[in-house]
């Protein structure tokens, strides 16, 4: 795990063969890999109300949640992201394609887990529970821009091949972050307010995210 | 390797105008592998185009398209039955009916006039060829639609919201996906059309000069018949005597606008898609 872990986040000097890349049993670990980064990421951000009697069940439940951010989101936009790259005639590229989404996954799974640290570290001196939703905001957005290093890194030689796969990647970013926002907010609380029962979905929470975002802007202009 | 798939029907099974279908399941894996081949262009190369006709078979690529549609109609419809509405699972089957519906009507309407209007620029294809190729625009359609159903499902489950649901999939799904869906369709469809009349040119030649395209692909080609050492090279219709000015034959693309008008009014008239709470 530690010697695929180093794989993915050093730059390899030469595409690698697709077969290779794209063996069910590295499929397979890179997955492992996001449910272990992406899940002790979760037990640290559940630990910001305690973690003793009913506060466990919110690490618990956070180190669910994290890989299931990640996966269920991929899952969701896949699809629609393999038929546009059918389309546009790229299909025989897509299990190079499809090893880079993965591996970008196991990269954020990564550096999420390489901020833990940072995070327990806030927790100890932060009291005030809508900064420590700042600061994890803060977190998951540089690990997720972090891991678009991944992504171009192997969309590169992809891109030198065929220009269509430049304007395909910015596709999947638009959808993985459309779904990606809704998912998260679907998901919440990935934190626990201090006070509030621990719960896997908050309870009367079920919304929308962008609606939730409008109605912000609306009151901020008083509309 | 580009043999014509053949009809996934048995002609013996078609009794009293019903067709029955002999392998229900090797017959669907067929469906899929013609629309696979058509979103990858290789229903649609040269060497099968040459021969006057689309090396797919429209039956199976109806059949798809209902599938497609009905899937992309039950992700719609999804909707009314997480939030609960009377009668909400005999909506989302009603939605999965429409929206094949609403694709295959819209065909039955337009098809009569695309093809009088392909005529008229000087098309030479066949009325089983324009068929065809319309079914294959379609299916691209559908399958990009299906291909984002998975998205609207979600947001079907996770919002309450119907304002949202209506926006996102009349305003997001409508203008977005339907029209990158229909653009990216049509433009294949467009492509197809302007190949099939330009083989029907008896001085054509066909030739893959090696001309460079711009950086980047033009949204809806198909994969390259031969490709340079770049792989940026296309097809292009040659005459040994160049044409005089204005001799060249217009894009059959008179009767596209009419589609998209019959489909929106269409859409129209068999709403609702997702009803509300109220509804």
């Amino acid at each position: 795990m530690w010697h695929l872990a180093h794989e993915v986040l050093r730059p390899r000097p030469v595409l690698p063969d697709a077969s290779a890349v794209f063996s069910a049993r590295r499929l397979g670990e890179l997955a492992v890999l996001v449910i272990l980064a992406g899940g002790t990421y979760g037990i640290v951000m559940g630990t910001f109300a305690g973690f003793t009697g009913e506060r466990f069940w919110q690490l618990v439940y956070s180190g669910l949640k994290v890989p299931m951010l990640l996966g269920v989101t991929f899952v969701i936009a896949l699809p629609s992201f393999f038929v546009l790259n059918t389309l546009l005639g790229v299909r025989s590229d897509f299990g190079r394609v499809l090893a880079g989404l993965i591996e970008t996954q196991a990269a954020t799974a990564l550096l999420l887990v390489s901020f833990a640290p940072l995070t327990a570290v806030g927790y100890l001196s932060i009291n005030h529970y809508p900064l420590a939703i700042v600061l994890n905001v803060f977190l998951f957005a540089v690990a997720s821009v972090l891991g678009q290093v991944v992504l171009w890194r192997s969309y590169r030689p992809l891109i030198a091949r065929r220009g269509v796969h430049r304007q395909l990647a910015w596709t999947w970013l638009g959808l993985y972050g459309f779904v990606g926002i809704q998912m998260a907010w679907t998901l919440r609380p990935f934190i626990g307010a201090p006070g509030r029962p621990t719960r896997f979905f908050r309870e009367g929470a079920w919304g929308n995210a962008y609606l939730e975002l409008a109605n912000i802007v609306r009151s901020a202009f008083g509309v | 390797m580009r043999g014509r798939v053949r009809g996934t029907f048995s002609r013996s099974a078609m009794v009293g105008g019903r067709v029955r279908l002999t392998k229900p399941r090797g017959a669907m894996i067929k469906w899929f592998k013609d629309v696979d081949n058509v979103l990858r262009g290789e229903g649609t190369r040269l060497e099968n185009l040459s021969e006057g006709q689309l090396a797919t078979s429209s039956r199976g690529l109806v059949g798809v398209i209902v599938l497609l549609g009905a899937a992309y109609g039950i992700c719609m419809g999804s909707y009314a039955v997480v939030n609960a509405t009377a009668g909400s699972l005999l909506q989302m089957l009603a939605s999965a009916v429409k929206v094949p519906a609403l694709f295959l009507l819209t065909l039955a309407v337009t098809f009569p006039s695309l093809y009088v209007f392909n005529a008229l620029v000087g098309s030479r294809l066949s009325l089983l060829s324009v068929l065809r190729l319309l079914v294959a625009g379609m299916a691209v359609m559908l399958a990009v639609l299906a291909g984002f159903g998975t998205i609207v499902a979600f947001f079907s489950f996770t919002t309450e919201s119907y304002a949202f649901i209506v926006l996102l999939n009349v305003a997001v799904f409508a203008v977005a996906v339907f029209a990158v869906a229909g653009f990216l369709g049509l433009a294949f469809l467009l492509q197809t059309l302007q190949r099939l009349t330009d083989i029907g040119r008896p001085e054509s030649l066909l030739t893959p000069p090696p001309q460079r395209l711009p950086e980047s692909d033009p949204p809806g080609s198909v994969p390259r018949e031969h490709e340079s050492e770049e792989g940026q090279v296309v097809w292009q219709a040659e005459s040994s005597s160049p044409p005089p000015p204005g001799s060249q034959p217009p894009r059959p693309a008179v009767g596209i606008p009419a589609g998209r008008i019959t489909r929106a009014g269409l859409a129209f008239v068999l709403r609702p898609w997702c009803p509300g709470p109220a509804a």
